[in-house]
């Protein structure tokens, strides 16, 4: 079996449908001379046999890792668990389709305690070090040992409530340091030992990559999405960069133009001295490009330049996952935007009149549009926006609360329209997002995966709503003064990101002039 | 040695094991006692980049919330504070290397400094004039090098008795950064004792953003006897 190798400077090109389109796309980016970090892939046709527990595939996994990890140590100059340079790595899948969110990663394996000394020898931040021993021991906690991650944040809640401090990015590094043992003793609870053999985590965190292939949520996902045929996904393991580096450091996502309301604007969400984890999983709001701006011009400015060579390259509007460390951009992914149906219809217009794309190629990608969803749809009567968040995905959506998919589900039985009320804005809930006629978070941003996937399904989506207090225990939620019960009616405004106490009323207004381009390529065409 | 003996291996063999089993319990005692000191080093790498965090965003004419910053310093103090007791304890406890207690203090008192300089920083003026942030963001730099540098240090030291000559040149490299930056430390300091003389300054302000330049310096100048005391340990472990 070959492994597929990114970063030793080939310009070669991978199909989808054998390296999963994440690495095929990494592997155009790279021959692009952007700056990616190296990284190995195996392919999707080991996933079947391993899912199966193949033990000939299991062989031939733990032959191509060890290539891949002499591939890595050779081209970084850092050894794998070292306890002087060690090489850290992030395990990923990728199937030949995009389904974000829905597969698992594994970050930071090869953080062995002797790794995080090496880790203080390189940098000098203890603080850093033990970051990435807890972030490694959460993330292969739940997705290898299947340790419930409500574990995890408990403790995590409970160390920020007892310094007294905001959130997590304010902890010290003597208290990052004793999370990280804490988290350690979450798992011991289990009566399970972490490895601290790199190669045994790297194993093990590849099989549970390939095994979340059948994961409920994945099955769902297909499912809803036609997208049964898909064979398998790969895992590609790439060298770690560290976003939680320090002050210039940060990790984020850029969409080169607005998949919600497809203006021609790059959308980009950043965390200042975090992983790309928390940016995706909803877990936390970022902040937005002027961020970066205001303390790495450089770095904005280079990325707006890759935003735009990338969209030139895949003719098309891209998702692009970043790491800046210590003032460095790097590029970890990139792939089509998921987007609304507006926005799809804005970009086919706006991408033919820049002469990026024919209209025979605009009219494949409208073609399957839904146009009663093209509709643009507004709000009346209705009183003053009782609060604000982001908006992630345009439309209108009234509807009555939940506040989790199975309420969702019992609600939606009944005929009414429901708005899916959630803390967080995670992929966990994808069930309930395709009942729900909207979905309003209190955390999270508009570049989280779950915003992604309730762009796709086009269905209106607040996000980061910083006045909702959501107390799923109790299904209810608080905006300042007013509670909002299970089957009480909201109204979301998912362009402008407000939101209504009570029923408002729907005015629908058709996308004419929009509509009428399409109608006369079609004509053309003809 | 009583195994050793019932074994057949002769009295010498059975010392040697002795030793060789005491070096390396002093070894693990002596890298958990660093561990400690890389714990300290930490928090003060901690204050020493809030501080400089604050000047940059003085620079930038953006709020910044000096009393948290001298609120977090304050805790950070207290809590090196009962790690350095409980550090000492240990040291007396394992009868270690002492020079592993003046690092300990080298380190403690590092963090006073800087405490001190968070503490001045909340009560600079709202405005200060750009020629003297330059100064000042200088000598937050190197303080911010400084704590890195010692960490590193600290970390390749606990190494250097495995006997690979990489861990010792790595510890004398962080020993050389302390003390570069223990000099940018001063030069800054001084470019701001003269950029207030030769200016036009308020009591407050001139006092305010000296006594910040002068604390963080004093800040450096503990953690270049901190590389000193490194040193001396590569210099120890390898005459062993």
């Amino acid at each position: 079996m070959d492994i597929l190798r990114i970063g030793d400077g080939s310009t070669a090109r991978y199909a989808a449908d054998v390296v999963g389109a994440k690495a095929a796309n990494l592997a155009r980016v790279a021959s692009l001379g952007l700056p990616v970090p190296p990284a190995f892939v195996l392919p999707i046709e080991l996933c079947a046999a391993i899912v199966s527990g193949d033990q000939r595939a299991k062989q031939e996994l733990t032959d191509g890792l060890h290539k891949g990890v002499a591939f890595l140590e050779g081209i970084t100059g850092k050894r794998f668990g070292d306890p002087r340079q060690p090489l850290l790595v992030s395990v990923r899948s990728g199937a030949a389709r995009s389904m974000p969110g829905m597969l698992d990663t594994v970050l930071d394996v090869g953080c062995t305690l002797p790794a995080v000394h090496g880790l203080v020898r390189m940098t000098g931040h203890p603080r850093f070090a033990w970051d990435c021993r807890r972030r490694f021991l959460e993330s292969y906690g739940t997705v290898v040992l299947g340790i419930d991650a409500a574990a995890f944040s408990q403790r995590l809640a409970h160390v920020v409530a007892a310094e007294g401090v905001s959130g997590e990015a304010a902890l010290d590094s003597e208290t990052v340091e004793r999370l990280a043992g804490d988290f350690q003793n979450v798992i011991e609870d289990d009566d399970i030992v972490v490895s601290e053999d790199p190669m045994e985590q790297l194993e093990t965190a590849a099989q549970s990559v390939y095994r979340s292939w059948m994961s409920e949520r994945a099955c769902t996902y297909r499912r809803l999405e036609h997208l049964e045929d898909l064979r398998g996904t790969a895992v590609a393991v790439q060298a770690m960069v560290f976003g939680n580096r320090g002050l210039t450091s940060g990790s984020g996502v850029a969409f080169s133009r607005d998949p919600s309301t497809g203006a021609a604007q790059p959308v980009i969400d950043v965390l200042f001295e975090s992983q790309g984890e928390d940016v995706v999983s909803g877990g936390r709001t970022p902040e937005t490009e002027q961020a970066i701006g205001r303390s790495l011009p450089a770095v904005a400015a280079r990325l707006r330049e890759t935003l735009t060579l990338l969209e030139r390259e895949f003719a098309d509007v891209q998702d692009v996952e970043f790491t800046i460390e210590d003032g460095k951009l790097w590029i970890l992914q990139t792939r089509p935007a998921k987007r609304t149906p507006q926005a799809a219809l804005r970009f086919a217009i706006d991408f033919v009149n820049e002469g990026l794309i024919t209209p025979a190629q605009a009219l494949a990608r409208v073609g399957g549009l839904d146009v009663a969803k093209l509709n643009r749809r507004r709000l009346v009567d209705v009183p003053e926006p009782a609060t604000q968040g982001t908006g992630a995905s345009t439309g209108i959506a009234v509807g009555r609360a939940a506040f989790d998919s199975q309420s969702a589900q019992r609600l939606a039985g009944a005929g009414d329209p429901i708005i899916l009320v959630r803390p967080d804005t995670s992929t966990a809930d994808v069930a309930g997002f395709a009942v729900a006629a909207g979905i309003l978070t209190a955390v999270g941003g508009r570049t989280a995966h779950a915003a992604l996937v309730a762009r796709q399904m086009g269905k209106p989506c607040i996000v980061g709503c910083m006045a909702l207090r959501v107390d799923v225990a109790s299904h209810s939620a608080r905006i300042g003064e007013s509670k909002i019960n299970e089957g009480d009616w909201l109204s979301l405004d998912g362009e402008a990101g407000t939101i209504y106490l009570g029923r408002g009323h729907i005015v629908v207004e058709r996308p004419d002039a929009a509509l009428a381009q399409i109608e006369r390529w079609r004509g053309t065409a003809h | 040695m009583r195994g050793a003996l019932l074994e057949g291996g002769s009295v010498r063999l059975a010392r040697d094991r002795i030793e060789t089993e005491l070096v390396r319990h002093l070894q693990r005692v002596d890298s958990m006692l660093l561990a400690i000191v890389v714990r300290q080093i930490g928090l003060a790498r901690e204050i020493a980049v809030g501080i400089a965090s604050f000047i940059a965003e003085q620079q930038a004419h953006r709020p910044f919330d000096r009393a948290a910053l001298a609120a977090l310093a304050r805790r950070i103090e207290e809590k090196a504070d009962k790690i350095a007791v409980d550090a000492r304890n240990e040291i007396a406890r394992f009868d270690a290397d002492r020079l592993i207690e003046r690092l300990v203090n080298c380190a403690e008192q590092t963090i006073d400094e800087l405490e001190q300089a968070a503490f001045v920083a909340s009560l600079l003026p709202s405005e200060i004039a750009p020629e003297l942030l330059r100064p000042l963001a200088d000598v937050c730099s190197a303080a911010v090098a400084g704590t890195e540098a010692a960490a590193s240090g600290a970390a390749a030291v606990a190494d250097v008795p495995e006997g690979l000559s990489v861990d010792s040149e790595d510890a004398l490299a962080a020993v050389g950064r302390l003390i570069e930056a223990e000099h940018k430390a001063d030069a800054a300091e001084r470019a701001v004792a003269a950029t207030i003389m030769g200016g036009e300054f308020d009591f407050k302000t001139a006092l305010s953003v000296l006594e910040l330049a002068r604390a963080i310096e004093r800040a450096t100048d503990q953690l270049a006897g901190f590389g000193h005391l490194l040193r001396a340990r590569v210099l120890a472990d390898l005459s062993t």
